[in-house]
């Protein structure tokens, strides 16, 4: 794994908190798909096809998604 | 059915996944047949691929952020119905007996098997997977259960956990939701929340392209700077 790069100490100021997780429980998903509707959340997708997965690791690899890569399958 | 398999690792400009025709797996007692609408691309799918994770089983189907419609059910099912749009992620399962299962921290299990890694993940046309580990989709999200219109909301629910990688530091936690809802609470509780794309969220935006790890020895050149 990569270093984790520095940043400005302002994102962190005013006792905002910076916390790791490993994997997640069920109940934890549950919970934030509760919370997602409330939001409610927007997300910003770069849709793919399935025959294209190596270019949307590529492209992912390379910081060349904006939001996060989809697969799209079937119809 | 279609799918991408992993044969071994190495980078993924070099080694690219296999597109091809493999079997529909058949669902298992207590597991469920899934129609794979969506599969987020995750950065630990390229750890996967690119060997920072040692290959578990080979060859092997990525993708753990996955949301699809339900078309099959094994025996001893009862959850789901046929046609619910559901979610799968990374932990596939656990098991259920070590002491962080019995102490509500399922997430540590000693004995975990994940999605996309330790079996077949969502690079595919296809996933089975055990009933109880499986999400439901909240209907509350726009589109309809099973219908066209609802691969939008499938997509758009992936861009979750790559929001999540905005601040995520710790690997391999691939759960699709999780590492998010502590950041959510805060941001509730104490001041704005940054997702626009403009101002603060801007910043995040830019924070996570200079802090998201890449798979390979390869690093942003430039530090990370307030817009």
């Amino acid at each position: 794994m990569s270093p984790i790069p520095s940043f400005s100490y302002d994102l962190l100021y005013q006792e905002r908190v910076i916390r790791s997780v490993a994997n997640n429980t069920r109940q934890d998903g549950i919970d934030f798909l509760r919370i997602a509707v409330e939001i409610p959340i927007r997300t910003q997708v770069q849709v793919f096809s399935l025959s294209e997965a190596n270019r949307a690791l590529n492209a992912l690899k390379n910081d060349a998604i904006s939001g996060a890569a989809v697969l799209r399958i079937g119809e | 059915m279609k799918a991408c398999l992993l044969h071994t690792t190495s980078a993924i400009e070099t080694n690219p996944l296999e597109f091809g025709e493999v079997v529909t797996p058949q669902p298992k007692s207590g597991e469920v047949l899934v129609r794979v609408r969506a599969c987020g691309v995750c950065r630990t799918d390229l750890h996967v691929i690119e060997g920072e994770l040692p290959l578990r089983k080979s060859p092997v189907i990525p993708g753990h952020q996955v949301v699809g419609i339900v078309e099959g059910q094994g025996e001893n099912t009862r959850r789901f119905a046929i046609g619910d749009r559901v979610g799968i992620a990374w932990l596939h399962r656990t098991d259920g007996t070590c002491e962080y299962c019995k102490t509500n921290a399922e997430n540590l299990c000693d004995n975990p098997v994940f999605t996309g890694y330790s079996v077949d993940g969502g690079y595919a046309e296809y996933i089975v997977a055990p009933e109880d580990f499986i999400y439901t989709i909240p209907a509350e999200f726009p589109g309809r259960c099973g219908s066209p219109g609802s691969k939008r909301v499938d997509a758009s629910a992936f861009m979750v956990s790559e929001q999540r990688r905005t601040l995520r530091f710790r690997w391999p936690g691939t759960g699709m939701w999780m590492c998010l809802l502590p950041l959510v609470m805060f941001a509730i509780k104490n001041w704005h929340w940054s997702w626009a794309r403009c101002g603060p969220e801007g910043r995040m935006m830019n924070l996570r392209r200079s802090w998201t790890p890449r798979s390979s020895s390869r690093r942003p050149e430039k530090s990370f700077r307030r817009r």
